[in-house]
């Protein structure tokens, strides 16, 4: 049973610019007890990125994440796909979660482009049966043909999309974990597309996927929570979340269709 | 156990038991970056063929000591150095230069400094037919001291990954240990037995103690003194054997405590 669930999680994002260098550090350091206390916290700046979050996702799940910039989407996103560890509270996940922020993990232009499915298989975590089994059909979809022997960096932008979506598609998630759905690159190829997408969200068990087109959310997601400054302030059924968020955040677009 | 050393010990054992993956992007980054030059993973053998034929001289006529002693000395000492160097140089910023993958996927982060250690002790072996070559000219003896090399890299590789793992945390959270690192251990080289022999400096001075306590000294000569048909020290192999719980008792710690502010750190 594939679950993931998040306890009273918080994201505290400390700012590290140029004053937070070793010699400042040292400094700070030197000057001791009382005092460095009171600068200490003058100096720090915090930003809570997420405030007790609490979900519990099970199978067949398929959440959207609805809020505006700085909302705390995407930290959110990078919790659930576990890159961000959480400052306070804790996750437990069940199951195999992907996450594909970077559609071509490893991916090195020099190497040919059946080295580069090999490369981000194994970030993707796949064994090399699973990259030998798969490498056919990646092929295909790719449609590059003998260029697949050919050195990535003699591809042009749409092959190297091409290919980085035919292997980040072939995946086995449990947990997927997308930001703003997947980019297939030339028109041509939108049907193919469309196909391997679908077939990627059929084959995990729970999806969570952020996006500021309220459409893509529609059509993939069955439940969603809005956020708001890091804070759940709205969670159920997505048609009831997206009426929510638009009733409170009177969108610019709709006004400007109706006037 | 708490709950932060058990995660950091997990990390260190899916990291170091996915071989595959450490193996392949280990000889990838060599390749990647040599690609399309002449000499390829050997221009960094070429390079310390070239200080080794050109200083050597200098130095043994300096140090007052036969070439044919001074110059295989030479060749195993700076081999061996460079492979320590990397740990530490490469080590510091092995965090902050896979800052693309470890913000957009979870990695087991020992993983890149495996990686890393890897990577360098393939550049050791590509350095290591200078020291053939040297070998060849100057004679230098095979004998039951010379298997002594393989558990001494070893020991070697091992303790390069704890220190990598150590430098690699500070040197994300304080961008100036890497920069700070780079000028120290050109200094350490200097002032660890690579140049200039332990013999030919203490001659029953006091200072011959002082270098003892130096553990960098110890770990080179567990690999240089049987590349040379030498036995190590018996004092080399304790320290470099006890140093291996202790750093890793050490970079463990630290990494338990810290291992989950990494990424913010980037």
């Amino acid at each position: 049973m594939t679950s993931i669930t998040l306890e009273n999680v918080v994201v505290d994002f400390t700012i590290y610019g140029t004053q937070m260098t070793f010699r400042s550090e040292l400094m700070h350091r030197a000057t001791g007890g009382f005092i460095r206390k009171e600068q200490g916290n003058k100096r720090r700046v915090t930003i809570r990125a997420l405030d007790g979050i609490n979900l519990s996702l099970k199978d067949g799940d398929r959440l959207a994440l609805i809020g505006h910039n700085g909302a705390g989407k995407s930290t959110l996103l990078k919790v659930f796909a576990g890159v961000y560890e959480p400052t306070g509270g804790r996750v437990l996940a069940n199951g195999r979660v992907s996450a594909l922020f970077n559609l071509a993990p490893g991916w090195d232009p020099e190497d040919s482009g059946y080295e580069n499915i090999t490369n981000c298989g194994m970030f993707f975590g796949m064994s090399r049966e699973e990259i030998e089994r798969k490498t056919p059909e990646i092929a295909e979809v790719s449609g590059l043909g003998s260029y697949l022997d050919l050195p990535t960096r003699t591809y042009s932008a749409g092959m190297t999309t091409r290919l980085a979506f035919a292997i980040a598609t072939s995946i086995e998630p449990g947990i997927l974990v997308l930001d703003e759905g997947l980019s297939a690159g030339d028109a041509s190829f939108a049907e193919m597309a469309k196909q391997r997408i679908n077939a990627l969200l059929s084959r995990s068990r729970i999806l969570i996927l952020a996006s500021h087109s309220l459409e893509l959310l529609q059509s993939w997601c069955n439940i969603a929570i809005l956020l708001e400054r890091g804070r759940v302030v709205c969670s159920g059924p997505i048609a009831e979340v997206i009426e929510v968020y638009k009733k409170e955040h009177a969108l610019p677009s709709h006004q400007v269709a109706q006037g | 156990m708490s709950p932060q050393f058990a995660a950091a010990l997990a990390d260190l054992q899916e990291g170091s038991a996915n071989w595959r993956m450490w193996t392949r992007f280990g000889w990838l980054e060599i390749r990647r970056r040599y690609r399309r030059t002449l000499l390829g993973p050997f221009w960094t053998s070429f390079n310390v063929a070239v200080m080794v034929f050109s200083m050597g001289f200098l130095w043994a006529a300096l140090f007052h000591q036969p070439t044919s002693k001074y110059l295989p000395y030479l060749t195993a000492g700076i081999i061996v150095w460079q492979f320590l160097a990397s740990c530490m140089n490469e080590g510091s910023t092995a965090f902050s230069s896979n800052i693309g993958l470890l913000t957009t996927m979870r990695l087991p982060k020992t993983l890149l400094i495996i990686t890393m250690v890897w990577r360098n002790v393939l550049v050791f072996f590509h350095n290591f037919l200078i020291f053939l070559i040297v070998m060849l000219i100057w004679g230098v003896p095979v004998n039951s001291a010379t298997p002594l090399f393989v558990p001494g890299l070893l020991l070697l590789a091992l303790n390069g990954c704890w220190i990598a793992i150590l430098l690699a945390i500070v040197g994300t959270r304080y961008r100036d240990v890497p920069q700070l690192l780079g000028g120290l251990v050109s200094i350490m080289m200097f002032l660890t037995p690579i140049m200039w022999s332990r013999d030919t400096l203490s001659r029953g001075l006091a200072i011959g103690y002082v270098i003892d306590l130096n553990p960098l000294f110890h770990l080179v000569d567990i690999v240089r003194a049987p590349m040379l048909g030498q036995e190590p020290e018996l004092l080399s192999w304790l320290v470099s054997i006890a140093l291996v719980p202790i750093g890793f008792g050490l970079a463990l710690w630290l990494f338990s405590r810290f291992r989950q502010r990494i990424t913010y750190w980037l």
